[in-house]
């Protein structure tokens, strides 16, 4: 299985606008395999968070898939379950969106990242 | 005895500096790559917009996306395959394995007039080859002749199931302008920057990581000297 999932390659997920999903599906990242599991959710003012939130996790269970984009706004809802996942695979990208444009300081890997210039634990 | 440990203190605050300096320029690598995705993305829904203008509102919207409920399977054309890159973490520890991303596309190749000259050659002798082993079939046991006609089927279906590739575009239609070209393009190269951003991101995720055991190590080492040097004392004195 591993072996068959290195030659295939590995899938990268979105969840996102509709934009964002129209924009990289265009690209061709788009997946629908055998167990008719989508690699891609479009996010509008109607989801709910919990929904988010469960594909989130169930793309995170995935082994064929390396990288999740993720709008920054989408991930502001759901932030402590991206705070949790501290694997680097699947790598969890926070990517700007049209409406909203980038913050470093809500990311995830840079706060994690500026904890290592805490006072308390410099030596 | 206390000399040696004063080296490998030394040593490892270099390396916590190195390790220190370099999540530092990963981060403003970071920051930088995100902000030309996010030139990238916007540029592109520009001209999706521009698109939507041309072709109608709901005919550039999600409702062209592939859903799950549908019967065909989608594959994907762009992929990721991961590469293990070893460097020296610390000079007395083993190599330390960096995970990166290679992107990797699969070319759509149209079919040529040749290619179909071909294949309807090819159906043409399926087409003759039936007759003759229902022929042959006639000769053999009723039985026989129906586990044949299952193996001949399953062949056809076999060796004409290649994976079906599309190009995405299409699922907007066949003539479609300009603007959704464009915009495919840019998020193609916005796809680019994500596996470049994708491996900053890692590296400083491995970076981190190092830190803090470097870290770990030396508050071990700390506490040793200090145990070492109240053992020490009472003996001195």
């Amino acid at each position: 299985m591993a072996l068959h999932s290195a030659i295939k390659g590995k899938l990268i997920a979105v969840i996102g606008d509709e934009d964002t999903c129209v924009g990289f599906l265009l690209g061709g990242v788009g997946e629908i395999n055998k167990n008719r599991q989508a690699n891609f959710m479009v996010v509008d003012k109607n989801t709910a968070v919990s929904e988010v939130e469960e594909t989130f996790k169930r793309f995170l269970r995935r082994d064929d898939l390396d990288i999740i984009l993720i709008n920054q706004n989408i991930a502001d809802m759901i932030r402590h379950v991206i705070d949790c996942h501290t694997m680097p695979i699947p790598a969890v990208l926070e990517i700007p969106s049209k409406d909203h444009p980038y913050d470093a300081s809500k990311d995830s890997i840079l706060r994690r990242a500026k904890g290592m210039f805490n006072p308390e634990d410099v030596h | 005895m206390a000399s040696c440990d004063n080296r490998k203190m030394n040593e490892i605050d270099v390396e916590l500096d190195k390790r220190a300096l370099r999540a530092l320029k990963l981060m403003n690598e970071l920051i930088a790559s995100k902000l030309e995705l996010e030139k990238s993305v916007k540029a592109g829904s520009l001209d999706l917009a521009k698109a939507r203008y041309i072709m109608g509102n709901r005919n550039v919207s999600a409702l062209q996306l592939p859903t799950p409920g549908e019967g065909a399977d989608v594959t994907p054309l762009v992929t990721v395959h991961r590469a293990q890159t070893f460097q020296d973490s610390n000079s007395d520890t083993s190599m330390e394995a960096t995970i990166s991303l290679q992107l990797e596309r699969v070319t759509i190749s149209t079919p040529s007039p040749d290619d179909s000259k071909q294949r309807s050659s090819q159906q043409q002798a399926l087409k003759k080859r039936n007759p003759e082993s229902r022929e042959s079939d006639e000769q053999k046991p009723l039985l026989d002749a129906a586990e044949d006609d299952d193996d001949n089927d399953a062949e056809e279906k076999s060796g004409s199931s290649p994976p079906s590739l599309q190009d995405p575009i299409k699922w907007f239609g066949v003539l479609v302008p300009q603007n959704l070209r464009q915009g495919q393009a840019r998020f193609k190269r916005a796809l680019e920057l994500v596996v470049h951003t994708a491996n900053i991101q890692l590296e400083l995720h491995a970076t981190v990581a190092q830190f803090r055991k470097l870290l770990d190590t030396k508050r071990s080492m700390q506490s040793d000297l200090i145990k070492l040097a109240d053992t020490e004392q009472p003996l001195v004195a």
